[in-house]
Parts: structure tokens; C-alpha cells; sequence
């Protein structure tokens, strides 16, 4: 019936890491005497050029259309020897690699006998697969060169002006009726006189003079199909009086920049609400701010204050119970900037600032040195203070750790440097476009240190504070750093995935669900036939090839391909009848 | 479209590489040293998550050796850039292996019959190499390099043993400098960090007390690719530690030496004291700090796991100097608890140092104005709200450490931020 299997192995002794232990002459000897293996060698660099070139004068000398490697781990080389097949013409996929480094000379370098052994054995095993590989071709699809910017914050505008400036269509989609989020209302930053406001117009003004920025108001992102290269998202917009506006848009992938709401405090949580002399900090970046209630007069409470208290971690590092564990990260500074500021234009002001860890990391321990040159005074508790409104002034008592007495200061008004906390639509988000959030509630990265700004779904790229707090400088580099993902999809007319997924014998299958329910990446859908029977359907560009649905059908309808049961069945046999 | 030169091999360099490659961009990625990796590939696993460096490096290191769109040129330096925004030209040193690298395939041979031994800058000193050399075992490209301030045969003449035992005949002698000259749209400079001399801080010992290390060595302890393959010993008598102290902001957050904080080191001093609880199960950690900067993602989480789980202590003050016992050369700290308000004194036997991060500025940057240092000698970015990774001059990206302390995934968001703008001027050039 079919094409004679013609089998060539190659064993490589990778300098001494292979060499040193196992006894790679005897392998080869031993792989030659294995059932359709036509050829077998073995040299000191599999992966090195000249190593390459004897493989692919092999498949063409020996007519061989099957290959295994006996080297190292194939998450190393398996793409390698891949390649090599396909320039001799080969299926890539008609490829095997046994593991004789890691999974052998590795960790047996004591025993050389038992390791040559167990590398006779990786080789038989790769060799019983590889006769029952099969030819795969790469799944294509089409690439739609827009990109969906979801929230209009610093971090979704600036990924927004680069991907326009790239030449690629925008649509962003902004929940409120004004672009900006935020940063906004945070008046004069820190090292400069710009405010919130003016970074926001800056980025505003060279995006609408750019025709491919497509704004959208007032809207919300309703339902998302498709996967990466093709999604298909509808828009809602409100267009007043009720009335609402659906919108299709088909974009080849998704950055998600919705950003946070700051931190309110309980009523009564450090006496706020209780009187109109506790603000939050967020409040009193407005109040400064030129635009803000008092046009940048600082008065709280109608008064112009003499002394103020800062206290810190407020709605952070589990000060209180409402509290969160995590650092928000930016209110340490944020707070001696806003002191420094209201220093400068009210010198007279006595300033205390109640902290738990000065945390002005990097450069800006700049704004710590200089608040302590203009003695602000500092006071480290590890029980957040609480505090009393009294009639004409606040009292403010804490446990001073550093002089380890009780205090109690009298100030005019008080300052609670809140924190951020997930954005109230982050839960929604998450589940319309099956992404994952942490423990803490932000959106999760793909890798936390490596790929900080990707989903777990392909496609699909995180910006701004969505994924933990940040401040202006940090969330306007993760949104041209997830311009950047977003660009490497759409600047490719077609991408390509591996095609060692699941695949669906539909004879087989009974509709069960089984798989789909049990799929992490949500990949498998249960379409019902027009004479009623019930299949199930994987998504290829969904699919990771986890195998999670393969090992759960019952029919065996379910296959991941590369890894059929007749595959691992023929690899596991050859592990204890030997040959 | 045009080329984008990047200059530094390290993870902010090896990332900005691949974001601009994957999108079609051709990439000229430049590094000093015989491989990629920078200190990323000196570490041993990384807070907060405690992954393995080299394992989740490794993967980046070979993807950049094997994408179509990037050109390695390591072992090299820029020397001159002249230009404007959209069109530099870019002079490029590669310095003599005096290994053919086509021919090479990094087997190990020469190396081990080679009859002089350097000390190790992989290792920071604490090991031996050759000198002929591959830089560590994952190294990328996996070549190796003669270093001829040491070789016999540059500086008496004799020997070539290595020439005659290099199976494929890849050594060779007669190896000259080559300059290349390249024309990008733009460049983007990661050329990272170095610890400041913790001697510069003597009163806590380094250099003179054998048992008192910086971070870093302390990485190289704990490494299984380090000297002592992953043991964690003292300097003086190869025995294991009971009782270590890591003390932070050592010529950080100082008047004296650097006023800022370098922000990785709270975090990593506490990454080092749990991996140290996981090699020596018995051993006690003591870290000294004035604040705990637990700022990133997971960093607060991380920072209470070391207490609760692994009972590592943390006491906040700022030790005044420390003195080694002659006979033990055990370490006494002298320290006042600023949580008790007590002097007291209390004896250690391994000291960590948690050393300021120093920026490498390349100096022909510096010279023709493209790049200018900060007050404290970071690259300058002037734009930082709106342009957050550009240097001084339009054209110019300067990322990860070079530019302010950070840390990993700081360092690639940056990467990514500097990949994107680079690219624009790419497409249009
Ligand atoms: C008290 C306080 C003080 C601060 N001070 C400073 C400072 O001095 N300096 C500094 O650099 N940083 C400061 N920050 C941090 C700064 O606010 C943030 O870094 C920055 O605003 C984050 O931008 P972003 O784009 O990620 O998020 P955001 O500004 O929150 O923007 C998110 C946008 O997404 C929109 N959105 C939300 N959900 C949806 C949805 N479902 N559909 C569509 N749109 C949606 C929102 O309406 C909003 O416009 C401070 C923060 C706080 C809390
Ligand atoms: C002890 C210690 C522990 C740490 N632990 C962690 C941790 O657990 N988690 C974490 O997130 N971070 C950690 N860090 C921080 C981390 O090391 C840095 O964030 C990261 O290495 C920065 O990368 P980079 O690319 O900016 O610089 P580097 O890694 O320094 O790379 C710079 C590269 O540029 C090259 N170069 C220099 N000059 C030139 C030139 N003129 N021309 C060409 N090339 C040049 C160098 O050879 C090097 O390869 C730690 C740091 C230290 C010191
Ligand atoms: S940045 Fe400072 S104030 Fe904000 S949560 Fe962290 S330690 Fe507290
Ligand atoms: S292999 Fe994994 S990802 Fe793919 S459909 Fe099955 S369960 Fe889902
Ligand atoms: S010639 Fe130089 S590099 Fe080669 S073996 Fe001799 S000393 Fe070592
Ligand atoms: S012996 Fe030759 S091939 Fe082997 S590492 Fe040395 S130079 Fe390279
Ligand atoms: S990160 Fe911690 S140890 Fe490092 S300088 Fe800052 S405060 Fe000091």
C-alpha cells in the first residue's frame, strides 16, 4: 500500500556532553540493527553546519523519509533539524528527536554503561514513532492589518499614535465621552512643568490630525469572535438620548489598555467622609490642578491649611481591611512630587508624611533627598495611624517605630496617598476575550518578566496599568511596547501555527463535550450537524496542543497530532517488548 | 526600509532585536563581549517568580542567533556614528578571535588542552578560564575566542597547542580587525550596567575580608554553572555558611557615593536569601535595609513569602561598619536597630553586599553628542513623558539599565517601546 518507511539516525555527541558518557558508537551500531532504520551515524555537532549537510545529503542518497536526532532536548534543537528536513524536501514534521543529553548523559554521568543502555532505548522508542509519522503542513490564515485599542488612557494612546505612524488602521474604543483617562486630573508631573493634561493633548492632537486613527466615544467593546489575525469585534456606541450604535470591526489583533480606578477609601476609613479635611491624593492633584475646583488654589475644606499629613499606602500593602496586599507603586512619589510642588508655591506649609516604606525606587529617590532638604517631616508606622477630626484641625496619632513612641500631631487637613485597584470592567474584559488576571486582579501577563505585555492568548496584547500599577512614564512604554506585538501580526499578510494540534475524527465523535470543557484555552466549540448530531469542533488558531482533550476522549475521536495514541502506544510498547 | 543598529547583547537588547525583526525590520545587533546574554545569563533564578535565568534566556539567545532578519556582530564595538534621524552612519569594530567561527563548532577541544589559566570574568574572578575560551556553556554563537593579552602564542610565541588539536582547523593566528560600515534609520543603545567597586564603602570590608561577597558573586555562588557549581562556600575555608548577612544599599541611596536607589537590589537580596534557604536548608538569612523596595508586580508578595515561608529576617538599619574576626574570619556587623533604637553588634559568617547598579555609557555615543549622561551618569531621556526611551537625539533609544535601574520585565517593556519607535523610522527610511 503505502511508500516503504526508510529511517536514518543520527547520533550526536555533542563534544563530551553526550560523548563523555554515553557510548555513542555502540548506539549507532545498535540503531542500525532497528527495523527500516537504513542509515545510522553519528557525529560530535548534530546541530553544527557540517552535522546539517550530512543529514541532507542523507534523505538524499538513502531515499529517507523519516529522521531521527539522539541529542539534546528538542524545546534546543527541534526546530533546527526541522528545518534541515524541509531544505532536503522533506516533511518537517516526519521528524523525531530522542533526548540523550538532558534525559540521559545528563544525569547518569556515573553510571556509563546504563546510560548507553538507556540511550539504545530513547533511540528504539524514537525510532517505533517515527515509523508511524505522518506529513502536517503549517495552518495559514489571513492577517487583517487594523488593530482594536481598547481604553484611551496615556498607555492606549501612545500605543494608538504608533501604530498609526506605522501605517496601520486604529479603532479605538473609550468607555467615557473624553480621551485621556486618568492622567488627566493629575496636574504638574514630577521633574517638569508639564501637566497630565498636556502629555494627554500632546498624544491627542497628532492622532486626530492622522486619518487612520478611528476614535470612537462614548463606547464599549460588546463581543469579540474570531482569533489572532481575524477577529471579529462589535462595537457599541451611545449616541445620546438613549439611543446606541452597533459597529463591526474586523482587526488582525487586540491591546487591551483599560487602566484602573484609584483607590476610595471606606467611609470613615482614616476619617474620609467624615469631614471635608481628609482628602484623597487623587483629589488634591485636581484641587492643585490650574483647571481643578479652585483653579490650583490649595484649599481644603475652604481653608488655605498650615500644616498637612500625608499618610501613605492607603488602600495598599494591607494597611487596613479593606486594603490591598500589593504596592500601588507610584504613590510614594507621587506624593513627595505633589509636597515639593505645594512647597515651592507655599513655603510656610509644615509638611508630616505618615509611611510604612519609602519606596521612591531609582532615580526618583531624588524627590526622598530633596523632601528631607525641605523638611518635610517623616514618620514610619507599621499600624496605620488613625485619625481624629477635631473642630478647627485633624488629629492624626500613630506609633512612630523609629523613636518607638505614641504620637498624636495636630494638622489643618490630611492627605491619603490612595493606591490603584483593578478598573471596574477588567472582570468583563477577562472573560470576553478569555484572558487570564492574577491573584491581584489585574489582567496577566503570558510571562511576567519576559513577555509583560501579551496575554495568554495569542493575538491579544496588554498595555498601561490593565496588568499592575505603573506610572505615566511606565504605561506610556508598555503601550508602544504592545504596539510593538501587536505590529509583528499585523505587518504579516498570513501567520502560520504549528500544526501539532487537536483534530477531531468526526466519525468518532459522539458530542459528548467532554473536550470542550475541558480545554484551557476555551479552543473547542460543540456544533450541532443539520441531521442533529453533535461534533466537536477545534479552533486551529486557538488550539495550543495541549493534549488535555485528547487524553479526555472517551471515543478516542480526539487526536493530537504528532502525538496520536498510536504514536505514544508504539513508543511505549517499544519501551518494555524492546525489539 | 532601512537597518537599526543595537548596540548591547544583553535581555533589553536581545528583546529590542527580536521585536523589531519579527516585524520585518533587519536588525545589526552589536555586542562588546564573545556572547549575547549580558547579566542576565550571571544569574541564577529571578524574582519574583524564581525561574531559572538561563533557562527562560537561553531560548531568546538562540532565537535572535536564528532569525533571518537579525546579523549578529559580536566580539565588536561602534567606533563613529554620524548622522541624522532616519540616516546614521555607523562605524563597527569586530575584533580578531582568531577562530574562524564558520569552521568552529564549539567543541570544547581547545580549550581543554590550551596550558593557561585567566582569571574568569564570567564567574567574576571566582574560577579559571582559558585562554582560549567559550564565555559559558550557553553561550551565543558557541564559538571560541583567544584572548591574546594571555595566549603564549601572542605574547611569547610559543605554544599553538590549540590549533593542533581543533578538529576542524578552525584556529587561526593571522586573524586582522574588520571595520564595517553600516547605513540605519536608526539605533538603539543597552548597553547595560556594572556593580560599583564596594570598596568605595570600606568600612564594610569588601576586598579585604575574604567571607564578604557582592550580590552578583553571590549569584555566581548559587549557580550550577558557577565556580563551585552551585555550593554555596565561604572564600576562605570552603565551608558552608550558617549564618549570612546581605546588606543593602551599598553605594546606593548615599551621599557619598550614588544618591539614587538602583531598585532591583531589595528584591534581589531577597530572591538570594530564599535560594540560599533552599541550597542550606539550616542556614539563617539577615537582610539589613532601610526600606523594602517591593514596588513591581508580585514584588510585595514576594517579599512577605521570604518572611512567612522562609523565615528569612529583615532588619531595618543601615550597619555602620563591619570587622572580621582574625582566627574565623567570621564578620561582625555593628548596627543600630532603627526599630529599636539599640546599638548592638552580632556575628555573621558570610556577608552579601547589595552593590549600586552603574550605567556603561559607550563612549563613542557619548563623544558625538547622540546620547548625554544624567546627573547620575544614566542616559538622559529629556522626553520622558511623551518619549519615554529616547535619548538626547531624535533617532537615538536608550534602554534597560543604561537608562535608569530596573528590572527584568522593565527592561523588556522598554526593549518592545524602543523596537516600536525604531521601527517607524525603519519603514520610512
Ligand atoms: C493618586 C494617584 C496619583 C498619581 N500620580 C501620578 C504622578 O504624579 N505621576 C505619574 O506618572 N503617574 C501618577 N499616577 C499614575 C497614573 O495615573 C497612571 O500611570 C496612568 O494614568 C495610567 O494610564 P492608563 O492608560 O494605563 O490607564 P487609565 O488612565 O486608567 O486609562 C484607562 C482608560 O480606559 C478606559 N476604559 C476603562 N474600561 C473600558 C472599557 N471597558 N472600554 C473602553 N474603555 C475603557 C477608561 O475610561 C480610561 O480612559 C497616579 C495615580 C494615582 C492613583
Ligand atoms: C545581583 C543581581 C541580581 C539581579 N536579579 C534580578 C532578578 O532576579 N530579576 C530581575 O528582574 N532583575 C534582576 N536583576 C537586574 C537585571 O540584571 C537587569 O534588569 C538586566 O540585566 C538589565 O539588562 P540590560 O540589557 O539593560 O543590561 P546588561 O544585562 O548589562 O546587558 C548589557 C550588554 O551590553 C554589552 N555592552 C556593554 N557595553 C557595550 C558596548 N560599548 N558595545 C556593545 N555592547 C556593549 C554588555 O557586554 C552586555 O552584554 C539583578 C541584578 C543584579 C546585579
Ligand atoms: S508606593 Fe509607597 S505609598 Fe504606594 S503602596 Fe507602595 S509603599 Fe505604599
Ligand atoms: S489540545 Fe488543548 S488547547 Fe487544543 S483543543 Fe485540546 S484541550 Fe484545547
Ligand atoms: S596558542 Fe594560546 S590559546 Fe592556543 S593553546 Fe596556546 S596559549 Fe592557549
Ligand atoms: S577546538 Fe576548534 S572547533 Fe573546537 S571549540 Fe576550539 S576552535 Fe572551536
Ligand atoms: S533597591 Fe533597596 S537595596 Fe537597592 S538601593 Fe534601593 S533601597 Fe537600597
Amino acid at each position: 500500500m503505502s511508500e516503504e518507511i526508510r529511517i536514518g539516525v543520527y547520533v550526536c555527541h555533542c563534544g563530551l556532553n553526550i560523548a563523555g558518557v554515553v557510548n555513542v558508537k555502540e548506539v549507532v551500531e545498535y540503531a542500525k540493527t532497528l527495523p527500516n532504520v537504513v542509515v545510522a551515524k553519528d557525529y560530535v555537532f548534530m546541530c553544527s553546519a557540517p552535522g546539517q549537510a550530512m543529514i541532507k545529503e542523507d534523505i538524499k542518497e538513502h531515499k529517507l523519509n523519516r529522521v531521527v536526532v539522539a541529542a539534546c532536548s528538542p524545546a534546543m534543537h527541534e526546530p533546527t533539524f526541522r528545518g534541515v528536513l524541509g531544505d532536503a524536501g522533506l516533511n518537517p514534521y516526519l521528524f523525531e528527536m530522542a533526548n540523550i543529553r538532558e534525559h540521559c548523559s545528563w544525569v547518569h554521568p556515573d553510571d556509563k554503561e546504563a546510560a548507553t543502555e538507556k540511550a539504545k532505548e530513547l533511540v528504539r522508542m524514537a525510532v517505533a514513532k517515527a515509523r508511524l509519522l505522518e506529513p502536517l503542513e503549517k495552518i495559514k490564515s489571513a492577517v487583517r492589518p487594523a488593530v482594536l485599542v481598547i481604553g484611551g488612557g496615556v498607555a492606549g494612546l501612545r500605543a494608538t499614535l504608533d501604530l498609526v505612524e506605522r501605517g496601520f488602521d486604529v479603532y479605538l474604543v473609550e468607555k467615557r465621552s473624553v480621551l485621556g483617562g486618568n492622567a488627566v486630573k493629575l496636574g504638574e508631573l514630577a521633574y517638569t512643568t508639564l501637566t497630565g493634561k498636556d502629555v494627554v493633548n500632546s498624544l491627542v492632537e497628532k492622532i486626530k490630525a492622522n486619518p487612520k486613527a478611528h476614535i470612537f466615544l462614548n463606547s464599549e467593546v460588546e463581543k469579540v469572535d474570531g482569533s489572532i489575525g481575524d477577529f471579529r469585534v462589535t462595537v457599541t456606541r451611545r449616541l445620546g438620548e438613549g439611543k446606541e450604535e452597533k459597529i463591526e470591526l474586523n482587526v488582525g489583533a487586540i491591546i487591551v489598555a483599560i487602566g484602573y480606578d484609584p483607590y476610595e477609601p471606606a467611609i470613615g476609613e482614616y476619617g474620609y467622609k467624615t469631614t471635608d479635611k481628609v482628602v484623597t491624593l487623587f483629589q488634591l492633584m485636581d484641587i492643585l490642578s490650574e483647571e481643578g475646583p479652585t483653579k490650583g488654589e490649595l484649599l481644603i475644606g475652604g481653608i488655605r491649611p498650615k500644616s498637612l499629613a500625608f499618610i501613605l499606602c492607603v488602600g495598599s500593602l494591607s494597611t487596613t481591611p479593606n486594603a490591598k496586599p500589593y504596592c500601588s507603586r507610584m504613590c510614594c512619589s507621587a506624593s513627595l512630587k505633589t509636597i515639593l510642588k505645594i512647597k515651592e508655591k507655599y513655603p510656610d506649609i509644615d509638611v508630616y508624611v505618615f509611611y510604612k516604606d519609602m519606596r521612591t525606587y531609582g532615580k526618583e529617590e531624588d524627590l526622598y533627598w530633596k523632601a528631607i532638604e525641605n523638611e518635610v517631616k517623616f514618620i514610619r508606622f507599621d499600624e496605620a495611624p488613625s485619625v481624629k477630626p477635631r473642630d478647627k484641625f485633624v488629629e492624626v496619632e500613630a506609633f512612630d517605630t523609629t523613636i518607638q513612641e505614641r504620637i498624636a500631631i495636630p494638622v489643618d487637613a490630611v492627605v491619603l496617598a490612595n493606591g490603584m485597584v483593578p478598573a471596574t470592567d477588567t472582570e468583563k474584559i477577562r472573560i470576553m476575550l478569555k484572558i487570564g488576571c492574577g491573584a491581584d486582579g489585574f489582567l496577566k501577563e503570558a510571562h511576567l518578566k519576559l513577555r509583560p505585555v501579551e496575554a495568554l492568548t495569542d493575538g491579544i496584547f496588554l498595555a498601561g496599568v490593565a496588568t499592575g500599577p505603573k506610572n505615566i512614564i511606565e504605561s506610556i512604554a508598555s503601550g508602544s511596547a504592545a504596539a510593538a506585538k501587536a505590529a509583528t501580526i499585523v505587518t504579516k499578510e498570513e501567520i502560520e501555527v504549528e500544526p501539532l494540534i487537536a483534530r477531531v475524527n468526526e466519525d468518532m465523535c459522539s458530542g459528548c463535550g467532554i473536550c470542550a470543557a475541558l480545554c484551557p484555552y476555551e479552543a473547542i466549540t460543540i456544533e450541532v450537524k443539520e441531521d442533529g448530531k453533535r461534533i466537536s469542533k477545534v479552533n486551529s488558531m486557538l488550539c495550543k496542543g495541549c493534549g488535555t482533550c485528547a487524553a479526555a476522549c472517551p471515543s478516542g475521536a480526539m487526536q493530537q497530532s504528532g502525538f496520536k495514541d498510536n504514536q505514544v502506544m508504539a513508543q511505549v510498547v517499544a519501551t518494555f517488548r524492546g525489539e | 526600509m532601512k537597518p537599526v543598529v543595537v548596540v548591547g547583547g544583553g535581555i533589553a537588547g536581545i528583546q529590542a532585536a527580536l521585536d523589531l525583526a519579527d516585524q520585518g525590520v533587519k536588525v545589526y545587533l552589536v555586542e562588546k563581549s564573545p556572547s549575547i546574554g549580558g547579566r542576565m545569563a550571571q544569574l541564577d533564578k529571578t524574582f519574583p517568580t524564581l525561574d531559572c535565568s538561563s533557562c527562560i534566556l537561553t531560548p531568546k539567545m538562540v532565537a535572535v542567533d536564528r532569525h533571518e532578519n537579525i546579523e549578529l556582530l559580536t566580539y565588536a564595538e561602534v567606533k563613529e556614528v554620524v548622522g541624522e534621524p532616519g540616516n546614521f552612519k555607523v562605524k563597527i569594530l569586530k575584533k580578531p578571535r582568531y577562530v574562524d567561527v564558520d569552521k568552529c563548532t564549539g567543541c570544547g577541544q581547545c580549550v581543554m588542552k590550551c596550558p593557561v589559566k585567566v582569571p574568569n570574568e564570567f564567574n567574576l574572578g571566582m574560577d579559571m578560564r582559558k585562554a582560549i575560551y567559550i564565555p559559558f556553556p550557553q553561550a551565543v554563537p558557541l564559538k571560541a575566542t583567544i584572548d591574546p593579552e594571555h595566549c603564549l602564542y601572542f605574547t611569547k610565541g610559543v605554544c599553538r597547542v590549540c590549533e593542533r588539536f581543533c578538529p576542524p582547523k578552525a584556529i587561526n593566528f593571522n586573524q586582522k580587525p574588520e571595520e564595517i560600515e553600516l547605513n540605519v534609520a536608526a539605533i538603539i543603545v543597552a548597553t547595560g550596567f556594572s556593580l560599583d567597586d564596594a570598596r568605595k564603602r570600606g568600612e564594610y570590608g569588601y576586598g579585604k575580608y575574604p567571607n564578604v561577597y557582592t550580590n552578583l558573586e553571590f549569584e555566581r555562588l548559587l549557580s550550577s554553572t558557577g565556580p563551585t557549581k552551585g555550593e554555596i562556600v565561604r572564600r576562605s575555608d570552603g565551608r558552608h555558611p550558617k549564618k549570612i548577612a546581605f546588606i543593602q544599599c551599598v553605594c546606593s541611596r548615599d551621599e557619598l557615593t550614588n544618591k539614587y536607589c538602583s531598585a532591583i537590589c531589595c528584591m534581589a537580596s531577597t530572591k538570594e536569601a530564599i535560594l540560599a534557604k533552599e541550597h542550606l536548608p539550616d542556614v539563617e538569612c539577615t537582610i539589613f535595609f532601610m526600606d523594602v523596595r517591593a514596588f513591581g508586580k508580585g514584588y510585595q508578595e514576594f517579599f512577605e513569602r521570604a518572611k512567612q515561608e522562609f523565615g528569612v529576617r529583615f532588619v531595618r538599619a543601615r550597619p555602620a561598619k563591619i570587622e572580621e574576626d582574625p582566627k574565623t574570619r567570621n564578620l561582625i556587623v555593628y548596627y543600630e536597630d532603627t526599630e529599636t533604637s539599640r546599638f548592638t553588634k552580632e556575628e555573621f559568617d558570610m556577608v552579601v553586599l547589595a552593590v549600586a547598579l552603574r550605567p556603561i555609557l559607550p563612549e563613542s555615543l557619548v563623544k558625538s553628542g547622540l546620547i548625554q549622561p544624567d546627573n547620575y551618569g544614566f542616559a538622559d531621556v529629556p522626553e520622558m513623558y511623551i518619549e519615554p526611551v529616547r535619548a538626547s537625539k531624535p533617532g537615538i533609544f536608550v534602554i534597560g539599565v543604561l537608562q535608569s535601574p530596573k528590572d527584568i520585565p522593565d527592561s523588556v517593556i522598554q526593549a518592545g517601546a524602543a523596537a516600536m519607535r525604531a521601527a517607524i523610522y525603519a519603514i520610512s527610511g
